[in-house]
């Protein structure tokens, strides 16, 4: 659509021409014209689209008002102050801002003899309710998720954090789209160097559409190639809010319940959205068993095909008669059985999750209990390594922030057991370590924290201290800035 | 250059490495071993465990093979089998009498320069009966003969009644001077293989034999295992933490002492003074026989060399046997789960 070709003129019925060649492909768009009662009597245009709107608001606000108008006709500035009901009301605003609103469920206003368009706030689109989000449940705490409307998320968040320094800056995005994002902050905690970087990699996008956080995601981040995720994505207002305070910058996309949280770093993969809900001693307990499942989730089949193929004097003598006789009649070497049953397994899951939930959970069934039950018996594959893919696939469930690193770095480790065994182990693990400590993201290091040293901040990494304990002006970026200065 | 500087460093990693693809399938692993000295060749006797699915005991099949040399009767015994054997799970290796007497030195160095053999595999000497006939032997376990008898060897040594010898420990002793070996030994009882009692060395020749009671104190005295136990006559006296020490006193007239520290399970102070004598004198017992039959088990021609080589020297490798040994015997009374003494 050819924007800049809006050119109303004061003549009512070419304005009403012009927007229906305009729109004359489009079904849903609705002229409907409103008299008033006076002689000459006021003529007015409204053009919006069906679904796009809250019918009893044009109704009541619009159409009524004019409808039952029964002086001379006015002109569009002077109708929106004595004959329109409205709150929010642009007047002539410039020709991309009036589409741009147009399109997103506001209504044009035309009266005759007047070529300046009033637009009316009359957004009305289906939403759901801020239900909490699935795949981000906590015991105890907050239920609210963010949903698909823009302003509700933004409501959500400042209902949170009432103070004036929280700020939203506005942009578009995407050449067709338009899609409207909005970078969150809090001015004085927030790192400006942080935002400044934000903004100028929100600004070199050029996409013509962008319909998730994660388009803006794969673009914005610092190292595109790594599995280690550098940006955060949660559902959650309470953890945007959360961020914020902690001087994070938060970007909320029109159209998504899924906000981007930055900079994002390894500290965070490893924290679960109620750990600041529930006692501390059993947040720490739970915090050191989700590290230890990464690790035992990446390594546990490494180590196992290592043991089996290169140090079997490591395995006690009892083990290895087992876990030979569980290899009986199996025709794989165990390297090729594993990374077998881990596709296996992988695919299992993707089906579990693509499926409809209760579909899903008897596919988990069937997979996980019947065909690992029955591959064992048709000697497809050994006892011990169902157990050890499926007890490395469940350790991984309790880390979702690092499902990609999980399955990318298993399977590497996997390789560097096979050529080298536990010394590749070593090696690979080295490898991942080295790409760690150079990751970045929005220029803090990946491993801010977690390293030795660095004095500004230890109260909620390898441990989270209560909250008596914790000193607000010391968390995270916000100590982060400190240290900078 | 900075990939070449990859490449080398790569190259070095793999050359690091020094494992080899071997997966767990292909492998037999063997579980006990016995080597008998055939007219100047080695006869190397192996149990290979088969893992049973259907059992929670492997079974197991003999095989053997003849060389003149442990590395090459290592090769042969494994060769015609379709999996290749690995030694590295075998828990013990019976020396045969035949081995035994004509000196084991050169089949102890073969065995530790061997990639094949674990250093940490026990040695057995066999007494009465020839080392291949014991792994055919019955076990009431059901798991391989050889297999159990490395078991019965591993509780023995715990609770006292045997000294550990593997095979480093073994080859450490036979280079170092003023030590002597000592095996713990195995015959066949029945038609059960048992440990009988402890084979004494001097340098790498076999000298005599300890019965059960008098391996039982040898083995206090060298302190390996965490429990034992001595008796005095009707009772027992259930000993822990044991540490013994010995040291040589040169000044005057050369003279060994050894000091022995251990808790006994007992309610009363009289109980533990009665095991500390108990103990002593049958530690005397021992230690004659030991100077008797010139193994100097327990080192203490090392101690003596440690506190004065330039005497040592001078007195001779075997002064040791002459010299006067005094036994210290400490024993605490501690309370124990496990009782007094009965």
């Amino acid at each position: 659509m050819n924007l800049s070709a809006f050119r109303f003129t004061t003549n009512l019925d070419d304005n009403i021409k012009q927007m229906k060649e305009q729109f004359s492909h489009d079904n849903t768009f609705i002229c409907r014209m409103v008299q008033g009662r006076g002689s000459p009597a006021l003529r007015a245009a409204l053009f919006f689209f069906d679904g796009m709107v809250e019918s009893s608001n044009i109704n009541e606000s619009i159409i009524k008002p004019i409808s039952l108008w029964e002086e001379a006709p006015l002109p569009m500035d002077a109708v929106i102050d004595e004959v329109l009901h409205i709150d929010d009301c642009p007047f002539d605003p410039p020709v991309d801002k009036l589409v741009s609103a147009f399109l997103y469920g506001d209504t044009i206003v035309l009266v005759d003899g007047d070529s300046r368009p009033a637009v009316v706030n009359t957004k009305g689109f289906a939403k759901r309710g801020p239900d909490e989000p699935d795949n981000e449940k906590v015991l105890r705490g907050p239920r609210e998720g963010f949903t698909e409307a823009f302003m509700g998320n933004l409501a959500l968040i400042r209902r949170r954090l009432r103070t004036p320094d929280l700020c939203f800056e506005f942009s578009q995005i995407g050449s067709v789209s338009h899609t409207t994002v909005s970078v969150c902050y809090i001015n004085g905690i927030a790192d400006q160097t942080v935002l400044q970087a934000v903004k100028q990699r929100l600004k070199q996008i050029e996409l013509d559409a962008v319909l998730d956080a994660n388009y803006l995601s794969e673009l914005m981040r610092d190292d595109r190639f790594s599995p280690f995720p550098t940006t955060g994505f949660t559902e959650r207002p309470d953890i945007v809010a959360a961020k914020l305070l902690e001087g994070r910058i938060a970007i909320v996309v029109d159209g998504t319940p899924v906000v981007l949280t930055v900079p994002h770093i390894l500290q965070e993969t490893f924290q679960a959205n109620d750990d600041y809900y529930i006692s501390y001693l059993y947040t720490n307990l739970t915090r050191w068993l989700r590290v230890l499942g990464f690790v035992l989730t990446i390594t546990l089949p490494a180590i196992y095909v290592a043991l089996l193929t290169w140090h079997q004097e490591m395995i006690p003598t009892r083990l290895l008669f087992s876990i030979a006789a569980s290899r009986q009649g199996v025709p794989f070497t165990t390297f090729t059985e594993a990374v077998g049953i881990l596709i296996i397994f992988e695919i299992l899951k993707e089906a579990g999750t693509r499926t409809p939930e209760t579909i899903g959970q008897a596919l988990s069934i069937v997979g996980g209990l019947v065909l690992g039950q029955a591959a064992v018996e048709a000697r497809f594959a050994s006892a011990p390594m169902v157990i050890v893919i499926a007890f490395s696939g469940v350790t991984a469930l309790i880390v979702p922030k690092l499902r990609t690193a999980t399955l990318l770095l298993r399977f590497f480790l996997l390789i560097c057991a096979a050529i080298l065994g536990l010394y590749g182990i070593l090696l690979g693990l080295a490898c991942i370590l080295a790409h760690v400590c150079r990751l970045t993201s929005f220029g803090i290091p990946y491993l801010t924290n977690i390293l030795a040293g660095e004095k500004h901040n230890g109260q909620d990494v390898l441990f989270r201290f209560p909250w008596f304990a914790m000193k607000p002006d010391k968390r995270f970026l916000a100590g982060w800035n400190e240290v900078r200065r | 250059m900075k990939r070449m500087l990859t490449g080398l460093i790569t190259g070095l990693c793999l050359l690091l490495g020094g494992c080899s693809w071997k997966d767990a399938s292909d492998l037999s692993p063997v579980t006990a071993g016995a080597i008998t000295r055939e007219n100047g060749q080695y006869l190397l006797t192996a149990e290979v465990a088969i893992p049973s699915a259907d059992s929670a005991s492997p079974d197991s099949v003999i095989v053997s093979g003849k060389a003149s040399g442990i590395p090459q009767a290592i090769d042969q015994t494994g060769a015609g089998l379709d999996a290749q054997l690995y030694w590295s799970h075998a828990r013990v290796l019976l020396l045969d009498k035949t081995l035994l007497r004509d000196g084991i030195r050169d089949c102890i160095q073969s065995l530790t320069h061997s990639s094949e053999v674990r250093p940490a595999v026990r040695l057995c000497a066999v007494r009465n009966t020839d080392a291949a006939s014991l792994l055919d032997s019955e076990s009431t376990s059901g798991d391989p003969a050889g297999f159990a008898l490395g078991d019965s060897i591993s509780y023995a040594i715990r609770q006292s009644q045997t000294p550990d010898m593997p095979l480093y420990r073994m080859a450490d002793r036979m280079e170092t001077a003023g030590i002597d070996p000592v095996l713990p030994a195995v015959s066949l009882k029945g038609t059960q293989a048992v440990l009988s009692g402890s084979a004494l060395f001097s340098g790498d020749v076999l000298y005599g034999w300890l019965d059960e009671q008098q391996t039982g104190i040898l083995s206090i005295l060298l302190a390996d295992g965490d429990t034992a136990a001595i008796y005095d006559t009707d009772t027992r006296y259930q000993l822990s933490n044991i540490r013994t020490e010995i040291a040589a006193k040169t000044d005057k007239k050369p003279h060994i002492t050894v000091i022995v520290q251990t808790d006994v399970a007992c309610e009363m102070d009289v109980q533990a003074q009665q095991a500390a004598r108990c103990l002593q004198e049958q530690s005397c017992m021992v230690i004659s026989a030991l100077q008797q039959a010139g193994c100097d088990a327990l080192g203490f021609g090392r101690a003596w060399q440690r506190e004065d080589a330039d005497s040592w020297k001078q007195a001779g490798t075997d002064a040791w046997q002459t010299v006067p040994v005094t036994v210290h015997v400490t024993c605490h009374a501690v309370q124990s789960a496990e009782g007094g003494s009965r």
